[in-house]
């Protein structure tokens, strides 16, 4: 989609999500669901940045996502400062705790596998972290405080529609900043990167800082988005905030979307979300532990059947559609 | 407090020679194909449940019972790599998605024909407890680390002695060499990934005389296999006896003085700075 067409595009998606609980008639437990969609949708949209863009496989989503939990949760437990304030609090640590990681892997050129073996790592080393870190962690779950009298404070609302609205927001703004840098004169070197990094190397491209600035964009948002995972889930928990398993189903869910497009992961997150969510629901109780393997199916599927990622299809009907209006760009091929 | 340290110390050994033998696999596949078998958790995991059914089904020993199930891992092996991995190769993300949807699979498999129940089994015909001093070790234990030694003076011998095992150091090497010499390397990479699989279900049978299989086993082994690699360095089967000795004193040493439930942490330290400061591996070739 070129620019000039994205805009009136990006608008009808937004009123469509923005629907969501009016189609579902305010009915809490779709609009639970929609709400968890969004939050796979905005650490993968985030996780595009880095995964996708810039062609890096990092596996420490959590990580990021635990410290922002940690950092709010705590803030609210400890010196009841609302999560709002947290949030920005825990994105700047999450962010400069990844920084600080990552300019020691790429100033010794970690990369590749290894560079995923050792994000992955980072989000278990921070769990058991927070595990034996009895003041802040531990393992029995600090629950946040929560108000009736004053819900937005504590961002602790009766109902999911307030949540699915913040983490609508959220989508918004990550898929802006995604689109916004993928159109942008780093967002080119990070593509640049991410198909053959000596090559990028070669052509000027300062990959170093580069794949920092990608990593600090990317925890920045994820760091961020914690502090309202922490409050949707109501609590904080090591085996929660740094999952690993959480980490892994990110960054399949953004290969298997498509890398390099903008819109692929969240593409990818919408629909396996879903399915996994309704497999959840309609299986859970006849078949224990059957969703996942329907789950782990469908990804199989779709790498073998489409492998450049289910956002090709949606690139597919498009120029179909535009060849069909017989416009001026029917016959560019864009991604 | 000596005897503490010393007992320490050998329990850490011991395990460490075991998680030796559960790295092997990841090791061959890794070593060959370069591919990142995400799946090798849920591989050791669906081999002990494998055990436990053979076991509880024939009566067969433990230490037998890979017997039957070894042929089996070798197939679905080979079926995985023609079926599905042939098609990626070249592209490591697809693949690491790829074998993310096998471990998932399994996951639930296990679930689903085990129920979430831990399944342990009665003692092999290998049991007491080794006494020297004050230290003890069960004999299950020491049985299972000499297993381990064997099996990879076994692993390799196959790879620098036979000619299939060359081939497949030589494919690892350079593909497109290997494939200019005449190697069929689409079959090298069958019989390696299959060889890969083949070789989980030796030490989950064995691991299955002192340990219980649930549906959450992959996790202890799966991340630990690949510090050990990463430790060990590129496919050095030799490189993998020192890195899982490390690993296994390292693990043993902190849940002795620190806390059990760190056991992980000095594990992933080490491998995250090994990756860093020596990415070739400690034991590496240069």
């Amino acid at each position: 989609m070129k620019p000039r067409q994205f805009v009136p595009a990006f608008i009808v998606f937004v009123l469509i999500i923005a629907l969501i609980p009016v189609f579902v008639g305010f009915n809490e437990y779709f609009i639970l669901l929609a709400t968890v969609v969004l939050i796979y949708g905005v650490i993968t949209t985030a996780w595009n940045v880095m995964g996708g863009i810039a062609g890096q496989l990092d596996l420490g989503a959590t990580a990021y996502l635990g410290i922002g939990a940690y950092v709010a949760g705590n803030m609210l437990i400890w010196w009841n400062i609302t999560p709002w304030i947290g949030m920005f609090v825990g994105a700047i640590i999450a962010a400069g705790f990844a920084s600080a990681i990552g300019y020691v892997m790429f100033r010794y050129g970690v990369k590749e596998i290894w560079y995923a073996l050792s994000t992955l790592g980072l989000v278990e080393v921070l769990r058991v972290i927070f595990m034996l870190w009895k003041e802040v962690g531990g393992p029995l779950e600090k629950y946040l405080p929560r108000s009736k009298t004053d819900p937005f404070y504590y961002m602790s609302f009766g109902s999911y529609i307030p949540y699915f609205y913040i983490a609508l927001i959220f989508l918004l703004i990550t898929f802006l900043v995604n689109y916004r840098l993928r159109y942008s004169k780093i967002g080119y070197s990070m593509l640049a990167l991410g198909s053959n990094e000596d090559a990028a190397e070669s052509l000027g491209i300062d990959t170093r800082r580069t794949k920092l600035k990608g990593l600090f964009i990317y925890s920045f948002i994820v760091g961020a988005f914690g502090g309202f995972y922490a409050c949707f889930c109501s609590f904080i928990h090591p085996n929660t905030d740094f999952n690993m398993n959480f980490a892994l189903e990110i960054a399949v869910l953004g290969i298997v979307g498509g890398l390099g497009t903008y819109y692929g992961p969240l593409l990818a997150a919408s629909i396996l979300v879903s399915l996994k969510e309704y497999l959840r629901a309609v299986f859970g109780t006849i078949v224990l532990g059957i969703y996942p393997a329907i789950f782990g199916l469908a990804i199989i599927l779709i790498i073998l059947f489409k492998p450049e990622g289910l956002s090709s299809i949606l690139k597919n009907v498009y120029i179909k559609l535009r060849k069909g209006g017989g416009t001026k760009h029917g016959r560019q091929q864009h991604s | 407090m000596l005897d503490v340290v010393a007992q320490s110390v050998i329990s850490g050994l011991i395990n460490g020679l075991i998680y030796a033998m559960v790295a092997l696999g990841l090791s061959v596949i890794y070593g060959v194909m370069d591919l990142i078998n995400f799946a090798h958790g849920e591989f050791v995991m669906l081999a002990m449940y494998f055990t436990f059914w053979i076991v509880s089904f024939s009566g067969l020993d433990q230490t037998v019972a890979f017997l039957p199930a070894l042929p089996i891992f070798f197939l679905v092996g080979v079926l995985i790599y023609y079926g599905m991995l042939n098609r990626t190769m070249g592209t490591p993300l697809s693949q690491i998605a790829l074998m993310l949807g096998v471990a998932m699979v399994i996951r639930s498999f296990v679930q689903i024909a085990g129920g979430t129940a831990p399944k342990g089994l009665p003692p092999s015909f290998i049991f007491g407890v080794l006494n020297i001093g004050s230290l003890a070790i069960s004999y299950s234990r020491v049985a299972t680390a000499v297993v381990s030694l064997v099996l990879l003076i076994i692993v390799h011998l196959f790879l620098t002695k036979t000619y299939t095992g060359l081939s497949m150091l030589a494919a690892s090497d350079d593909r497109t060499a290997a494939y200019l010499m005449g190697i069929n390397v689409k079959r090298i990479y069958a019989l390696a990934f299959g060889l890969g699989l083949a070789l989980v279900t030796i030490p989950a049978a064995f691991l299955m005389t002192y340990q219980h299989a649930d549906p959450s086993s992959y996790l202890r082994f799966g991340l630990l296999s690949w510090c050990i690699v990463a430790l060990a360095g590129l496919g050095r089967i030799s490189g993998i006896i020192p890195a899982a000795i490390i690993v296994g004193i390292a693990e043993s040493l902190v849940v002795t003085f620190v806390a059990p439930e760190a056991h992980s942490l000095p594990i992933y330290l080490l491998f995250i700075l090994v990756i860093w400061l020596k990415p070739k591996g400690l034991f590496g070739r240069k």
